[in-house]
């Protein structure tokens, strides 16, 4: 039997495919079968077939994927541990078997981690006041916000 | 160099006490992926930090990429600075404390690498002293830091306090009972390790270590400070029941290995560091055990660092080859045990 492609070789590989329910039997030589072989991994490629599948977080801040970092072992920057999330999480408790910080805090960054966790609360207070239609309470959460987002600025440009 | 290395306070199985916090700056993305551009722009902040906190001039700065390769080398050998500072030359720059008890890298793996190195066994000395240099850089710069991780870093195993605390011990007798194995194994289950002589992934030559915290999150510095020291304490006394031991009841066996030591020291004519280390740990320990009298430990452990290529190159003032280096060596140690 002659390959039905080239019309030349001797057909070795046999195959029936099944498109929309129509069945068909296939003849091929080696040559182009393997040249349907490359076209089909041309156009079907096996390792695209997941991409998508799992989400690549990206840091917001460098542009650092979580891929790159797991390749690596090294983060881009101080934003990727909040980008990274509850996977880095992890991997921290993974490596120190624990998450929580017990050491030293820096004088200046101590107020300002103080300022945002204050900020965090008062913020949590506010949508609950606005939720409760305490408007009055509201204004006075959002200037005592606006104040301590002052402060850290302030502490920010060294004064 | 090894001005650090105080005879005053030699002690035969401690040779020092190193302490390194890592540091980064808020705003700036980490050294592994900066550009040269970004990169120099954090190294002159830091810079100018230095240089307002420290106006005395006690600091000088050197820039990697203006130096010989050999001077580099020499002070990664001389632990003035890390092996990881010298896989980002074209980035990475360094201040050096006048007395080389203080080292300021900038542009390591983190934006700042602090660190401290006291001759004997002073860990504590040596948080104080890294601790008040850290407050004070501070004072001048945004350092990142998290509510819940603590100081950040570019590699999440300093996470937390940024702390490497490291003893440098001298362990011939340990060595020789084989135990080193399972010491390591030992110290593995409680956050600490045992390496070789330049840290991570180096081989222990001449029988130097350098034992450390693993773990870097969960635990203060202080409580990070005492386990080291109290581990550090039991592996002096080990070391030292093993010098006993071996003093008591193999003396002949033990003289033997520190005359042929001193003997090949004394007569090759080709000598790699590797070789050289082995046999000056072997006088270093008939001088200390008193079986040799016209050595002093202090000097042989300068010694050691000397015979090291990038010393050697630096003290001949040329590049040279290992073939080279290793006949110089040996030229080198015939003329100091004369």
């Amino acid at each position: 039997m002659k390959c039905e492609s080239c019309n030349e070789r001797e057909a070795k590989i046999h195959y029936t495919s099944i498109i929309n329910g129509v069945m068909e039997d296939h003849h091929l030589c080696e040559i182009c079968a393997a040249g349907i072989q490359k076209d089909i991994q041309e156009n079907f490629p096996l390792h695209k077939l997941f991409e998508g599948v799992t989400v690549d977080t990206k840091c917001p801040s460098c542009g650092l994927s979580y891929e790159k970092f797991r390749s690596t072992g090294k983060l881009g920057c101080s934003r990727c541990y909040d980008a990274f999330g509850k996977e880095l999480s992890n991997v921290i408790r993974g490596i120190h078997g624990h998450t929580k910080h017990s050491g030293k805090i820096p004088k200046r960054g101590y107020s300002m981690v103080r300022h945002q966790e204050d900020i965090d609360s008062l913020d949590k207070e506010l949508q609950e006041a606005v939720k409760q239609e305490e408007y009055e309470r509201a204004a006075v959460l959002r200037d005592e916000i606006k104040r301590i987002r002052n402060i850290m600025d302030s502490d920010k440009r060294g004064e | 160099m090894t001005i650090w290395l105080d005879p005053q306070e030699y002690d035969p199985v401690v040779v020092s006490t190193r302490l390194r916090v890592a540091r980064n700056l808020r705003e700036e993305v980490f050294p592994l992926y900066s550009t040269r551009d970004q990169a120099q722009e954090t190294a002159d902040e830091i810079i100018n930090a230095v240089d307002e906190k420290f106006p005395e001039g006690d600091y000088r700065l050197y820039r990697l990429r203006e130096m010989e390769s050999r001077e580099r080398v020499r002070f990664m050998e001389n632990h003035i600075i890390s092996p990881g500072l010298l896989e980002h030359i074209d980035k990475g720059c360094f201040f050096m404390r006048e007395d080389e008890r203080v080292t300021i890298m900038i542009n390591e793996e983190d934006h700042i690498r602090l660190q401290t190195l006291l001759p004997g066994l002073d860990l504590m000395g040596g948080w104080e002293l890294c601790s008040q240099i850290d407050d004070l850089l501070e004072e001048k710069l945004d350092f990142a830091y998290h509510a819940e991780y603590g100081y950040l870093t570019a590699c999440p195993t300093n996470t937390g306090t940024g702390l490497r605390a490291s003893v440098m011990l001298h362990l011939p007798g340990v060595t020789m009972t084989g135990h080193i194995g399972s010491i390591i194994n030992a110290l593995r289950k409680i956050g600490l390790t045992i390496r070789g002589l330049y840290g991570e992934g180096t081989e222990a030559v001449g029988d130097l270590y350098q034992v450390s915290n693993q773990l870097t999150l969960g635990e203060s510095e202080e409580e990070i400070i005492e386990k080291l020291n109290r581990v550090v304490q039991q592996l002096i006394k080990r070391e030292k029941s093993t010098r006993t031991y071996f003093m008591e009841k193999k003396e002949t066996e033990l003289e033997d290995k520190v005359y042929r030591s001193l003997g090949i020291l004394r007569s090759a004519r080709i000598l790699s560091s590797k070789e050289a280390m082995k046999h000056i740990s072997m006088v270093k320990l008939g001088s200390d055990i008193g079986i040799l009298k016209d050595f002093r430990g202090s000097d042989l452990i300068r010694l050691m660092i000397w015979i090291k290529p990038g010393n050697v190159q630096v003290s001949e003032k040329r590049a040279m080859d290992k073939k080279e280096r290793d006949k110089v060596r040996a030229d080198l140690t015939r003329e100091y045990f004369k």
